[in-house]
């Protein structure tokens, strides 16, 4: 899949300075701030944890700082960095209101303004066997957001019959791509593709991990199209019905399936008349199959396309796109695509 | 004439003087009370909006006495910019210490919020603030009845002690 990177180089560049440096503690903020422009572009991941050293993820690398700000590859000459400075970024990332992100943290994780999610580990506090909250939190993982505009311009007419979106899941493994993806064709149909005969619909989206529209204090933080109304935080089958009765939309969309309940919400939604597009974990349809959690997703029969991601390439490559019909891969037949087109 | 000024002077300095520390006494319930006030509001904000601790502060502030409200609109400011909630309250704190009329027990009271604000979910902090506005409202009930008294005295002892020090010149 061709990536068709609308961000400029400095938009990127700039969106780090201005929505992750003043984020920090103070102590990382100068040594983050000398980063070249390519490096910041090439940013995916902060770790920093409790007593290691500071852990910079770029696309295929992994760096260390030292005690200079210098970049090196070898870990023993890492700084390592102390739980104050753990707790003051995560002080600076709430606004010292922990409790404002009580939900999210039952979660792991906290979303930042600009998208960007941090995940948290530490002491977990239970009541009644749920997850209360995350204590003495001593580790920090900084995802930064890359909104990657473009990518389902592709894949997308493969899913259009009649200029209409057929019901689809998208099965791919962890990181390779299943949100951006997701969140691009949420982007498409929202807005509307001329050029495919699509008309921009109203899209419902369900985002329980905050992953898709990468809310801030409920304002979608990624271009979900115009159309678009978010439920952030929310269960998916109860979000799913919620949108149903109140926002009429003609596509729901939301990520990860698996939990009980889910599949009788999108069975109600496409009993509507609402055609939906989903996401679920795996390597591919025979292992969505096989698993007891998810067979029900796939024997329903409520899904006409399924489109297979992987990493094979780059992230993102998209291994196949099945027509539910006649389980054929419509990435090998371009006449079957010319043809609906 | 020049001596009969100076001294009605040195009895009005005094008598202001008074009058002033009997403002202190006649104030500090007052503000105590505002205090009380405002963690009232901001347990609110906390506990049933879950709001930011920047905004919450903002809006228990509300309706406040003006110095009592510039105490939390200052510390609103610094956590806003990325200062942590402990931090910015000590710092404000001393910033308005001298233009409020509370005594170190007080300041002693109000400070202890400071440790861990903001750190925990919403019981918690629902507890720390309760605990907080239940010392704050002993704290006004001594200013009250000690208060009164001790303001009545300034009021007059400024102008005696300025008619003492009057009379001994003469």
């Amino acid at each position: 899949m061709v990536i068709n990177r609308q961000a400029t180089l400095f938009d990127r560049h700039s969106r780090f300075d201005k929505e992750i440096l003043p984020l920090l503690d103070p102590a990382l903020r100068d040594w983050l701030l000398v980063l070249t422009p390519g490096r910041k572009d090439k940013l995916e991941e902060i770790r920093l944890r409790a007593g290691q050293p500071i852990l910079l993820r770029f696309a295929k690398e992994e760096f260390t700082l030292t005690a200079k700000g210098e970049l090196v590859k070898e870990l023993a000459y890492g700084y390592r960095i102390n739980q104050q400075t753990v707790h003051t970024t995560l002080d600076i990332m709430t606004q010292s209101s922990l409790y404002a992100w009580e939900e999210e943290i039952k979660n792991g994780f906290i979303t930042l303004r600009g998208g960007h999610r941090v995940g948290l580990s530490g002491k977990v506090t239970l009541e009644a066997g749920q997850v209360k909250t995350i204590k003495y939190v001593s580790g920090l993982n900084i995802r930064l957001s890359k909104e990657i505009k473009g990518v389902g311009r592709k894949v997308l007419p493969y899913l259009l019959k009649d200029h209409q979106l057929q019901n689809t899941l998208i099965i791919s493994p962890p990181q390779a791509g299943k949100t951006t993806l997701l969140r691009d064709l949420t982007r498409l149909i929202s807005s509307g593709a001329v050029e495919l005969g699509l008309r921009g619909v109203n899209v419902g989206v369900v985002d329980e991990r905050s992953e898709l529209a990468g809310c801030y204090e409920g304002i979608p933080q990624n271009d979900l199209g115009p159309r678009t109304d978010v439920l952030d935080c929310c269960p998916k089958s109860q979000g799913m019905l919620m949108l149903l009765r109140a926002m009429a939309p003609q596509v729901l969309v939301t990520d990860e399936l698996g939990r009980p309940g889910d599949m009788a919400a999108i069975e109600e939604a496409v009993n509507s008349g609402v055609n939906v597009l989903t996401s679920v974990h795996g390597e591919d349809e025979l292992e969505v199959r096989r698993k007891p959690s998810l067979r029900e997703v796939l024997g329903s029969g409520v899904f006409s396309r399924i489109v297979v991601l992987s990493r094979r390439m780059n992230v993102g490559t998209v291994e196949k796109i099945i027509d539910c019909t006649n389980n054929i891969n419509l990435l090998n037949s371009p006449l079957a695509l010319a043809g609906r087109e | 004439m020049l001596r009969g000024l100076a001294l009605l002077m040195i009895i009005a300095a005094c008598g202001m003087y008074g009058l002033l520390m009997a403002q202190r006494y006649v104030q500090r319930p007052k503000q105590l009370r505002a205090f009380h006030q405002a963690l009232e509001g901001l347990t609110t904000e906390i506990s049933y909006g879950g709001t930011p601790l920047p905004q919450a502060l903002q809006s228990a502030c509300i309706g406040v006495e003006e110095k009592v409200a510039e105490f939390f609109s200052l510390t609103a400011g610094e956590i806003a910019t990325g200062q942590p909630a402990s931090q910015a309250w000590l710092e404000s704190a001393n910033k308005v210490r001298s233009d409020l009329c509370l005594n170190n027990e007080d300041w002693q009271v109000i400070i202890s919020l400071a440790s861990g604000l903001g750190t925990t979910d919403k019981i918690e902090e629902k507890k720390k603030l309760q605990l907080c506005s239940m010392r704050l409202l002993a704290q006004e009930e001594s200013a009250l009845t000690q208060g009164t008294k001790l303001a009545k005295m300034w009021s007059y002892m400024g102008f005696l002690a300025g008619a003492t020090i009057a009379l001994i010149i003469l």
